[in-house]
């Protein structure tokens, strides 16, 4: 993934309505008119934060005029999930090396150490 | 089909975040010193080597390091430290350049310091979203994405 893709993908998430879109489309393919119901907001602000999700690649929208069902696409957030474990194994890989960096100066303190005595 | 849930717009039970602990065998000054002095010597992957490693280690302060890929190329990247507590806590953003030389999504890392048995214990902790940047008016709601991810990582 592009690391504009993956800018794309957090600013799109970076709001709580459209997460909690998200969330409500983990139950399945929802009218925009039901998705707009529990919030204090507009149904142009639903459509708004609509297209932004789909911008992203987060969901995908039926053709059907009125009837337009919005579906969830993990694609992503697998993306996103994938590059949160590559950070771990980077960090994990570093630790090891700190370990041994640590054991390295430690393994020279304790030698002056030794000789002062 | 699911029964229709109304509690969706929920506060989140939990953050994306990444949480590691690990306990070095060392003093606490010593961890410090490698986190804010010695990077170079142990944080990047393997094969990796720094060419550049400037830091101002003070709250405000930049920091910008730059690797070397075994096939020769530079990645660079940097942030700003947010807090600085000697041998304590560290707080910084970290970000790895674009391609087109702009930085990239902005992460916030926490690392704390602690003694533990007369070692040291570290409390790592990487937030992939609630960086200094985005905080305002987006603080939590990531967990239902974690779940999302969750479930679909298992699917």
């Amino acid at each position: 993934m592009t690391p504009d893709r993956l800018s794309t993908t957090f600013a799109a998430l970076a709001d709580p309505t459209r997460r909690a879109i998200l969330a409500r489309l983990a139950d399945g393919e929802v009218s925009v008119q039901e998705l707009a119901e529990p919030f204090a907001i507009s149904l142009p602000a639903v459509s708004r934060h609509l297209k932004v999700l789909e911008h992203a690649g987060l969901i995908v929208r039926g053709r059907e005029a009125q009837w337009r069902p919005c579906r969830l696409q993990a694609g992503p957030l697998k993306d996103i999930a994938a590059w949160v474990e590559e950070y771990r194994r980077y960090w994990d890989e570093s630790f090891d090396r700190l370990d041994i960096y640590l054991n390295e100066l430690q393994g020279k303190e304790k030698k002056h150490e030794r000789k002062k005595k | 089909m699911n029964a229709r849930r109304n509690d969706y717009a929920a506060e989140p039970s939990a953050d994306l975040e990444l949480v590691m602990t690990r306990v070095f065998d060392a003093p606490r000054a010593l961890v410090y010193r490698a986190w804010t002095k010695d990077m170079s010597r142990w944080s990047c992957p393997r094969g990796f080597v720094f060419t550049h490693n400037e830091g101002d280690v003070r709250p405000g302060g930049k920091w910008r390091s730059c690797m070397r890929s075994p096939e020769g190329k530079d990645l660079w990247l940097g942030g700003v430290y947010r807090e600085v507590v000697e041998n304590t806590l560290l707080v910084f953003t970290h970000s790895w350049d674009q391609p087109d030389g702009t930085p990239g999504h902005e992460t916030l890392v926490t690392v704390k310091l602690e003694d533990y048995q007369g070692k040291t214990r570290m409390l790592f902790h990487q937030n992939f979203f609630d960086t200094v940047a985005s905080r305002d008016g987006h603080r939590g709601g990531w967990g239902e994405c974690f779940e999302l991810l969750q479930e679909y990582l298992a699917a």
